[in-house]
């Protein structure tokens, strides 16, 4: 399973990755924006992404609605600090399928995977 | 049509079918007993025929001696003889004449009438034969002729009758008759032999007599029953029989001599033997006649069983049909008491039919039905007790319950509860988006759609849409009976009802959480009072309360001052007003800093918020005070409630707390101008040594304390703010990394006091306060760019001057050095400044010595 992060924060990519490790997940990058996620959608090819929403350049919902059109299959888990439950529901609208609110707790992060994960 | 006419209209065709059987069984064997009856009187007559038949044998064989004899012998034998055959003849004659010959068949009755026709001239024989006109061998021929008639009507008589038994039986009867006639021929033919000895003729007709009645004789027994075969053997033997059989040996040896056999004993013995065998033909004809009348007597035995069979199996069907009836009859009853509901009866027919067998497993449905009948009213009254459970619940229940359906329609089942929370009662069947739409904005509808819409899909996890329930805790406004807008806090929960394959349904509970919410406000609230109450006994307790008492009274004192002056009204105008309560606040904040008294510097620092904003406006009108008073007020109401305090706390530890505050001491004075110091030196960010020097032979005079404290204040902050750099700033202009301030308190020899203050800044900012000056359009006299010391003093000390970017507690608002002017001035006293750019900034005071109350007059 090739997963891909999608975070502005260094920091918060470096959590993630972390926090991932042991998984049985390969991650074939990082974007720090929405445009560059596309960008490695196409060259990487990943199954999962983990999508944050506000960033710069190309907005969460934006990118998760293009990541659809170009892969529907695709696995997309929400890590945001957004407390707005509005902009959830719009993710999970557009296909989002995990969603997880900031600062992640690494117990979590494993179930919320666990349950992405299992779902074909 | 009823089961009794079907049965009936069933039934008739097969009695119809029963009694025309029975007819023609009745007739059939009616006919038989006819044919027997015909038979019987056939045979009577053939009795009569025989009896006649054997008078006329006997008469023939006297008659065949007399001739014989030619009139010798059997004159008198023939007499007595003519007279018995007659007499068998008239009884014939009489039995022909009373018979109905019609009965018998044509050749029969003609048969009949030739032998009667036959015998009415037969008789005239007897003349020829007392004439002897006849020949023995004639009148021989002439008997056995009329006797061959009477046998043949008993032989033919066997034509008369269908039945083979009795024609058998006829047939052996006549075969015996013949042998007799041979026999009784045989008598007169050998009578003849033994007067006249043998010739030829005779001899062959002897021959033929016994071959004919051994014949007759072997057909007899041919075909008789076995029981007249015994009869028979047993009565034709003995020596009559041996006898007959030595005499016709020497006969038919020809051994015979004249005279040797007596005619008179054969006579005798062969009418012994015909005797024997007349013996035989009676119990023949008895025989007979009675198998005739067994057969008439059989039909009318046979008849009456008929008809008690008949009747017996008639009077059956009819107790069968009834009876059947009766069963259908009960088992109709019973079924129409069935299917009216009542199932507590069963039905027993007492008997083991189909009916009975219909009956019986019918009574084991019913009694089946009741119980499971049972069984479902037990259930109903569950189910009801728990409907009614639920509804007790569903009534009760301090929740809003109620389901939504894949049609997103809220459940006609909801808890009461929803009615309470939601103020309505249109709930039922609505569409839950519909029902939220009224209380919620437009985003927050869309989010619920969403939400909803994503419960119902199963692609989405529980746990990840429980993070975003837009409905986990919502401020709705809700319009109560009045039409007023209610706030509430309503909390709902969403559950999906699901099983492996499909998600049905999502449960929904909504709790008025408006309560709790508003307790928790209260709480909230609450807490921040005790924290208030809490800091103000904080700072009793760790404030000198020489100070604090000093503090409280002052700052009572100046706020009364400050009410007095608004209540006075307008006779000063609202900016004198202002600047005047600005000060007064702005010296409460110092001064509460100086002492720590957190609480009342923010209270103060509110309050110059306002008077700021006041000043900024051009058309400032009485109400725009009452703000500004009532917060004074609720400041007055904090000062009280310290006061009291302090009053308690001083109560409860009076010695102890107070040793330390020494009327006159200056140490109390120097502790809290060292503390005060060092509060406003760790705020702003700067290190700074706090040096103040007092002799200990100078007693400061108590009215004289808090000016100099004021002043003190003003300046630390005035040079904590603008004179002294940062730690960095000073260690890179190579000064030492903490800055000095030095206070000296002398006494001069008038009894006044002189104050010098200095410490170890940047000095003046004189740039500075010229930009501020031309930004602010200050008049300066000296030229640009140059300022002398008594321009900047001007400066510096205006009122609202100040160098600073910001406005915080400590500085900025440009009032601390009017504030300093405004003392100065208030006591009488005399200051001068002076600073070194880069080195120092120095100020010096004199304070002359002052009564008390007139320090108040001025005040005032």
């Amino acid at each position: 399973m090739k997963l891909l992060i999608v975070d502005d924060s260094s920091a918060m990519r470096k959590t993630i990755e972390r926090h991932l490790n042991g998984y049985d997940l390969d991650i074939v990058g990082t974007a720090n924006n929405g445009k560059e996620a596309l960008e490695m959608l196409k060259t990487k090819n990943p199954d999962a992404v983990t999508l944050d929403i506000t960033m710069p350049e190309m907005d969460g919902i934006t990118c998760l609605e293009n990541m659809k059109k170009i892969k529907p299959e695709i696995k997309v888990m929400i890590i945001t600090a957004l407390s707005d439950k509005h902009t959830g529901l719009v993710a999970i609208d557009k296909g989002a399928r995990g969603f997880l609110f900031k600062p992640v707790d690494p117990t979590d992060l494993a179930k919320a995977f666990d349950k992405l994960l299992e779902r074909n | 049509m009823s089961i009794r006419y079907k049965l009936t209209a069933g039934l008739l065709p097969f009695l119809v079918g029963a009694l025309i059987y029975g007819g023609i069984q009745v007739k059939s064997n009616y006919s038989l007993s006819q044919d027997f009856a015909n038979i019987n009187s056939g045979v009577q007559l053939s009795v009569k025929i025989s009896y006649l038949v054997h008078e006329l044998q006997k008469e023939r064989g006297r008659t065949s001696g007399f001739l014989s004899s030619e009139g010798r012998e059997f004159k008198q034998e023939l007499r007595d003889q003519r007279r018995l055959t007659t007499e068998r003849y008239q009884e014939f004659k009489k039995h022909v004449e009373t018979t109905d010959l019609s009965r018998f068949s044509d050749k029969f009755q003609s048969e009949v009438n030739s032998l009667s026709e036959a015998l009415t001239t037969f008789f005239s024989v007897r003349d020829s034969v007392d004439d002897f006109t006849v020949t023995q061998v004639e009148a021989i021929r002439t008997y056995t002729a009329v006797n061959t008639l009477g046998l043949n009507i008993i032989g033919h008589l066997s034509d008369e009758t269908q039945n083979s038994q009795l024609k058998q039986q006829l047939m052996s009867y006549v075969s015996f008759l013949r042998a007799k006639e041979n026999a009784g021929i045989e008598r007169a033919v050998m009578s003849g032999i033994f007067i006249r000895g043998i010739d030829d003729y005779n001899y062959n007709w002897e021959s033929d007599l016994v071959q004919n009645q051994n014949n007759f004789t072997n057909l007899f027994n041919v075909t008789a029953s076995e029981k007249n075969r015994a009869k028979y053997n047993e009565v034709v033997t003995g020596v009559s029989v041996e006898e007959v059989d030595r005499m016709r040996d020497l006969v038919s040896s020809r051994k015979l001599q004249l005279g040797e056999v007596d005619p008179n004993y054969w006579f005798d013995q062969i009418t012994i033997k015909i005797n024997l065998l007349k013996k035989v033909e009676d119990f023949l004809s008895a025989d007979i006649q009675e198998g005739a009348l067994a057969s008439v007597k059989q039909f009318w035995i046979y008849l009456a069983i008929a008809a008690f069979f008949a009747l017996a199996s008639m009077a059956l069907i009819f107790i069968s049909i009834r009876s059947l009836l009766a069963n259908i009859s009960k088992l109709s009853d019973y079924t129409q008491t069935v299917s009216r509901g009542n199932l507590d009866q069963s039905i027993e027919l007492d008997t083991n039919d189909e009916i009975g067998n219909f009956a019986e497993v019918f009574s084991t449905m019913v009694s089946d039905v009741r119980e499971a009948r049972n069984e479902i009213f037990k259930e109903k009254i569950e189910i009801e007790y728990l409907q009614k459970q639920a509804k007790v619940v569903f009534d009760n229940v301090k929740q809003g319950i109620f389901l939504i359906g894949k049609d997103n329609a809220i459940s006609d089942l909801y808890s009461t509860e929803m009615e309470v929370v939601f103020n309505t009662k249109e709930i039922a069947g609505m569409d839950f988006v519909q029902f939220m739409r009224p209380l919620l904005v437009a985003r927050d509808l869309e989010s619920v759609e969403m939400f909803i819409r994503h419960l119902f899909n199963k692609e989405v996890d529980v746990a990840t849409l429980e993070q975003l329930n837009p409905l986990a805790q919502v401020k709705l406004f809700i319009p109560d009976q009045t039409g007023m807008m209610q706030t509430k806090y309503v909390k709902m929960d969403f559950t999906r009802i699901q099983d492996t394959h499909d998600i049905y349904n999502i449960m929904v509970t909504a709790v008025d959480e408006t309560a709790q919410v508003k307790l928790q406000k209260e709480i909230e609230e609450s807490e921040e009072r005790s924290k208030e109450e809490m800091e103000q006994l904080l700072s009793i307790l760790k404030i000198e309360p020489v100070a604090l008492n000093e503090y409280l009274n002052k700052t009572l004192e100046t706020l009364e001052d400050i009410s007095m002056k608004y209540e006075r009204g307008s006779k000063e105008d609202f900016s004198t007003l202002l600047t005047y309560t600005y000060n007064a606040v702005h010296n409460l904040k110092g001064n509460a800093t100086l002492i720590d008294l957190q609480l009342m510097v923010k209270k103060l620092h509110d309050v110059e918020d306002v008077i700021v904003d006041l000043r900024q406006r051009s058309n400032v009108t009485n109400e725009n005070f009452l703000e500004i008073l009532f917060k004074i007020n609720a400041i007055n109401l904090i000062v009280k409630n310290m006061m009291e305090l302090t009053q308690k706390v001083q109560n409860v530890s009076n010695k102890m707390e107070f040793e330390t505050a020494e009327d006159g001491s200056n140490d109390a004075f120097v502790i809290a101008l060292e503390r005060g110091v060092n509060r406003l030196s760790n705020e702003i960010g700067k290190k700074v040594n706090f040096n103040i020097d007092i002799s200990d032979r100078i007693k400061l005079p108590e009215n004289l304390k808090a000016p100099m404290k004021d002043i003190i204040t003003q300046l630390v902050r005035n040079s904590l703010v603008h004179g002294i750099e940062t730690p960095e700033e000073r260690l890179a202009s190579g000064k030492p990394e903490s800055s000095n301030i030095d206070i000296k308190v002398v006494k001069t020899n008038d009894d006044d006091f002189k104050m010098s203050y200095k410490d170890d800044g940047r000095g003046i900012d004189v740039d500075k306060i010229l930009q501020k000056a031309k930004d602010r359009n200050l008049r300066l006299s000296s030229a640009n760019g140059n300022i002398d010391s008594r321009d900047l003093a001007k400066l510096i000390f205006a009122d609202g001057f100040s160098t600073a970017d910001k406005v915080s507690d400590n500085a900025g608002r440009g009032q601390g050095m009017s504030v300093i002017k405004s003392i100065v001035r208030t006591y009488n006293g005399k200051m001068s400044l002076s600073h070194g750019k880069g080195k120092y900034f120095a100020m010096n005071f004199l304070l002359p010595k002052v009564e008390t109350n007139t320090i108040s007059k001025k005040v005032a």
